[in-house]
């Protein structure tokens, strides 16, 4: 891209939080203690499918320093219907009745120190007339289990209406698409291949777990909450209250991570409850360990089959794809749809099928965790890519290249593709890992192999930004928007942007952090729209800035091009510093949503997320161990607006995914979660980086995008997990098609391989 | 997490270490490294009323040479035994396998005496003092006591000492000059304890042979023993005969491990056999 050299745009410029991070300064919620505030603990389900016979609080409510314990017969009198939910009104503030997972809230203690109200937890007992329960998503398709009785569709989502009042069935939402004929594609085909892949359930783990407080009095509600969505918050609270937006107010200083998590609405429904029932201000604050309950990311089996051509062409593709949603929707229907519609992969197929259902079970809730659903798919996809490229003896980048989408070519869905530096980020990984040369595989114990893929992502349309651009009478600039500041370096590149525009320092740009009552709307920090969406928010608004500028110039009488500076025009025009300049747009891509019939549209995403992965690895064949020796991602972030930001974003995303396909998994027994503690349950640390870790983005341009860019924080998920499955199996000739990867499945696998299968479990 | 509020105190005699834990009834804790009990303090899943820091007691963190025999003082670091600051009976196996211990934060803190304390099935020191043949000391309301490393658990986090009693010290005899050992573990991540680990020990008079990264106490191998003593050099076709001795010996204790267990500890075994022999076992993750 020949651009001209600017201060801001394609610089590194250091996080303009940096110094308050590092000094500790910067503020949380978990830091904020209000005047009178009580503490809520959680008293939990013990078990996962019940009907509440009785609950008995009196030993709680006893103990000295006991404010209060909450049921949901108390919050139903501020909240007469206490359910919750972004795409179904389904779940209940405290279990109503009945519970759906073990870990489910049922009472909350409210006392003014923490460790009382966890002591009073210890002294709540229930009992239960359990109930037969569903775990496995394919199972619960057909299971006579019912999670929920009758579907509840929010009105948010009018393509969800025509599921109200469905009976009978634990299937959410499903979701088809059609394209072609693939039962006469696979008639015509040469080969027909189908294979079945399994993602486990994992959790986000922000270091900064969930934290709401609420403050309600007088008709007005303050939520000061880690949450990526202040606007949804303050939305949903209004539609439980009954209340017009302008009496909530949401409050969202920095966030230690979000990941997915901290989405739509999570503890401020609970909060707003209690303080609402309290008359204080309450504060929730879950554990790490209480994190596991709140939501995760979905497991999936994905059945897929390809019809394909002697000479590597895949004609036909269907896909069977089933979300395990657990007990409560979250916005599961919207990771059904999202990643249903690209679950066929980045190929340009001439028949496609899909179907993808959300299916409630009675685990805890599966929502958005970066990525929404594209790295399960991929893990099917890219897996199956290789077994067929192995099949008809092809090499497996030339046979994803013979099939690969290109621009100007229809998706499944009939969209047009643009934009999306596919191929060039397949290349980039086949070079750095000398894909041409010959790779030393090792020789008795030890064998090495290597892997690739390459997926793409929908991006969640149709969604709003607004910003404000606001020039204060001594020509210093504040930037009014919604975007949160999670770790993932939004405040700098929104400063950029508009720094810009407006010819200034990114650095010197205040950038105010969301507070509904200042700062506009926006739909969410989520799935790698910030830079896309709001950032063309705000480059017009910083537009907008400056035509008024202009305006205020040409009514001073100034010649037009003079370049008096901006606090002298101020002065000019009120006699003293004095007044603002307020800059103001709002954004919302073109969106054409999905034939409910044929899965169709033309327009089906604002653009596309890309990724490649490559690994090498060596694998011990007399135990299974196995060690990733070189790991390569390549994305597609349009224009790198910021180069370190989005290395960090890329290595960040990568190591998140490396977790979830070595060690992560949430492990069950009878519906009971046996290892939900970081002290079971293993993510990677700085050991367990590869000694070569390459994160790269292709040379590319999001022509529609702020200043040629577009998100960067979900892409390098996406592909990673197959390119390790595939290089295990290009190792040591083994299949895995369960995620995680562990030693003990390779080598069981081997075992079986080798035909001295062993025992089992 | 942090842990609930506990008394703390910092004795400076084994017989106050031991009045204070007697006279709580249950209710208090030894505190030597901290690397297992302080994690365990700030998850909540242990909760004691007061810790009795045994590190200033005298001794605790000496080391002294006795010719025959090395004694340790509980208190001594993995680190410490890791870079040689104390002496090593064992040929190089124990400053190796202390290298080898989770990372190197939890070595600067971690002691042997703690580890064997707390006994979890998948440290390394318990199948480590096992194999060298060492004996553990204590002192409790009763006076001294002692007994072989092999003797000391008696199942997952359970061993000989009883609820008042202060681990003192280890003794380790010299191994022969021309003893040679092998050991080998499989870690599924860095840092991690241990799923699997055996011990090899040839030498004149007695080989020894340990599992460990059991359920329970680590297992001798008298069979496996045996064949060591007639093995003048490993070759790969001894595997098979190694894990058919291995699996009588294992149910001959009366143990079981499942199926990938069993593989993997025979491997380890393998492994640390002909380390004994001067094979260097095959390592993932080395540059190419």
């Amino acid at each position: 891209m020949a651009r001209t050299a600017s201060r801001n745009i394609g610089q590194s410029i250091p996080r303009l939080e940096a110094r308050e991070k590092v000094t500790g300064r910067a503020e949380y919620v978990h830091h904020l203690r209000l005047p009178g505030m009580l503490y809520g603990k959680i008293f939990r389900s013990t078990v996962p499918h019940a009907r509440i016979k009785s609950v008995d609080v009196s030993a709680a409510q006893a103990l000295e320093g006991v404010y209060r314990v909450v049921t949901i017969d108390d919050i139903r009198e501020a909240i007469p219907h206490p359910y919750y939910g972004p795409a179904f009104h389904d779940q209940p503030i405290l279990a109503d009745g009945k519970v759906r997972f073990a870990g489910e809230p049922v009472a909350v203690v409210l006392a003014a120190d923490p460790h009382i109200a966890q002591e009073a937890v210890g002294l709540i007992s229930a009992e239960y007339e359990e109930l037969p329960a569903v775990f496995d998503e394919v199972e619960a398709m057909s299971s006579d289990v019912l999670v929920h009785d009758v579907l509840k569709p929010a009105a948010t989502f009018p393509d969800l209406k025509h599921l109200a009042g469905r009976t009978g069935t634990n299937v959410a939402l499903d979701y088809h698409l059609l394209r072609g004929d693939p039962e006469a594609g696979f008639a015509a085909a040469d080969h027909v291949f189908e294979h079945t892949y399994r993602s486990q359930q994992v959790m986000h783990i922000p270091m900064e777990p969930f934290v709401s407080v609420a403050d309600a009095a007088d008709g007005r509600l303050t939520l000061h909450t880690a949450s990526q969505s202040p606007s949804f918050v303050r939305i949903e609270i209004a539609r439980l209250l009954g209340w017009p937006e302008n009496r909530v107010r949401v409050k969202v200083p920095y966030l230690g991570g979000g990941f997915g998590g901290k989405l739509y609405i999570k503890l401020e429904a609970l909060v707003t409850a209690l303080s609402l029932v309290a008359r204080r201000p309450v504060k929730v604050a879950l554990t790490m360990e209480e994190q596991f309950f709140m939501v995760t990311r979905h497991p999936c089996t994905f059945t897929i089959k390809s019809g394909v051509n002697k000479d590597g062409t895949i004609v036909a593709r269907t896909c069977k794809v089933v979300w395990n949603g657990g007990a409560y929707a979250d916005i599961g229907p919207r990771v059904t749809q999202k990643a249903g519609f690209t679950s066929a992969g980045p190929y340009d197929i001439e028949n496609v099928e899909i179907h993808s259902y959300a299916v409630y079970t009675n685990r805890p809730p599966c929502g958005a965790l970066r990525g929404f659903g594209a790295p399960q798919t991929a893990w099917a996809y890219e897996c199956h890519m290789d077994e067929i490229a192995e099949a008809l003896g092809m090499d497996k980048v030339a046979f994803r290249r013979k099939n690969l989408l290109q621009n100007g070519r229809p998706q499944a869905t009939g969209t047009i593709v643009q934009d999306a530096a596919l191929e060039q980020a397949l290349d980039q990984v086949a070079d750095r890992l000398n894909w041409n040369e010959p790779l030393d595989r090792g020789d008795g114990r030890i064998r090495r192999g290597r892997g690739i893929a390459v997926g793409f992502k929908g991006i969640t349309a149709p969604t709003t930004s607004v910003a404000i651009v606001n020039l204060y009478a001594d020509g210093s600039c504040g930037l009014y928007i919604s975007t949160v500041e999670m770790g993932q370096g939004s405040d700098t590149v929104m400063a950029q942007i508009a720094a810009e525009v407006l010819d200034m320092d990114a650095a010197a740009i205040k950038v105010v952090h969301p507070d509904t009552d200042v700062t506009p709307y926006d739909m969410g920090t989520l799935g790698s729209r910030s830079t896309f969406h709001m950032g063309t928010a705000v480059r017009l608004a910083a537009e907008d800035a400056r035509k008024k500028i202009a305006e205020l110039a040409r009514e001073l009488g100034l010649p037009e091009g003079s370049n008096l500076p901006l606090p002298e025009l101020f002065r000019r025009k009120y006699g003293m510093q004095a007044g603002n300049i307020i800059g103001t747009a709002s954004f919302i891509p073109k969106y054409e949503k999905p034939d409910a019939e044929t899965g169709h549209s033309r327009n089906a995403t604002p653009f596309w997320g890309v990724g490649a992965s490559g690994a090498e690895v060596e694998v011990d064949t007399e135990t299974g161990h196995y060690r990733i020796t070189k790991l390569v991602n390549v994305a597609d972030v349009g224009t790198a607006l910021n180069p370190k930001l989005v290395q960090v974003q890329l290595s960040g995303a990568g190591i998140m995914q490396l977790g979830f396909t070595t060690t992560e998994e949430m492990v069950y027994r009878d519906g009971q979660l046996t290892n939900g503690s970081l002290a079971d349950y293993k993510i990677p640390t700085l050991l367990d980086i590869p000694p070569e870790f390459i994160n790269e983005h292709v040379d590319s341009e999001q022509k529609d995008g702020p200043f040629g860019g577009k998100g960067a924080g979900e892409s390098t998920t996406i592909a990673l997990s197959p390119a390790i499955g595939n290089a295990l199996f290009d190792a040591v000739g083994v299949r895995l098609t369960d995620l995680p990867l562990t030693p003990e499945k390779i080598f069981r696998a081997l075992c079986e391989a080798n035909g001295t299968p062993l025992a089992g479990e | 997490m942090k842990p609930a509020p506990i008394a703390y105190v910092r004795p400076d005699t084994v017989e106050r270490a031991v009045g204070l834990l007697s006279e709580s009834g249950g209710e208090a804790k030894v505190l030597a490294g901290g690397q297992s009990l302080v994690p365990m303090l700030n998850l909540r899943i242990a909760a004691f009323e007061r810790l009795v820091d045994v590190t200033g007691l005298p001794g605790l963190r000496s080391a002294s040479d006795e010719g025959s025999e090395v004694r340790l003082g509980a208190c001594v670091t993995h680190e410490r035994i890791q870079t040689g600051d104390v002496p090593d009976p064992s040929n190089g196996l124990m400053p190796s396998t202390a290298s080898r211990i989770a990372y190197q934060a939890v070595r600067n803190r971690g002691t042997i005496g703690g580890s064997l304390a707390l006994a979890d099935p998948a440290a390394d020191w318990l199948a480590t003092m096992a194999a060298l043949g060492a004996a553990i000391e204590w002192v409790g309301p009763d006076g001294p006591g002692s007994c072989p490393a092999e003797a000391f658990v008696e199942a997952a986090y359970t061993t000989r000492l009883g609820l008042y009693d202060v681990l003192t010290g280890i003794r380790i005899p010299r191994l022969h000059p021309d003893a040679r050992w092998g050991t080998y573990k499989l870690c599924r991540k860095t840092g991690e304890f241990a799923h699997a680990m055996a011990i090899a020990i040839r030498q004149p008079g007695g080989c020894r042979a340990f599992l460990g990264a059991t359920e329970g106490a680590p297992i001798r191998l008298p069979a496996v023993e045996d064949m060591l003593a007639g093995l003048r050099g490993w070759d790969a076709s001894d595997a098979a005969r190694l894990g058919e001795a291995m699996a009588a010996d294992v149910a001959a204790a009366g143990r079981s491990l499942s199926d990938v267990h069993a593989w993997q500890s025979r491997t380890c075994l393998a492994r640390a056999v002909a380390m004994s022999f001067g094979a260097a076992p095959p390592r993932l993750g080395r540059a190419a």
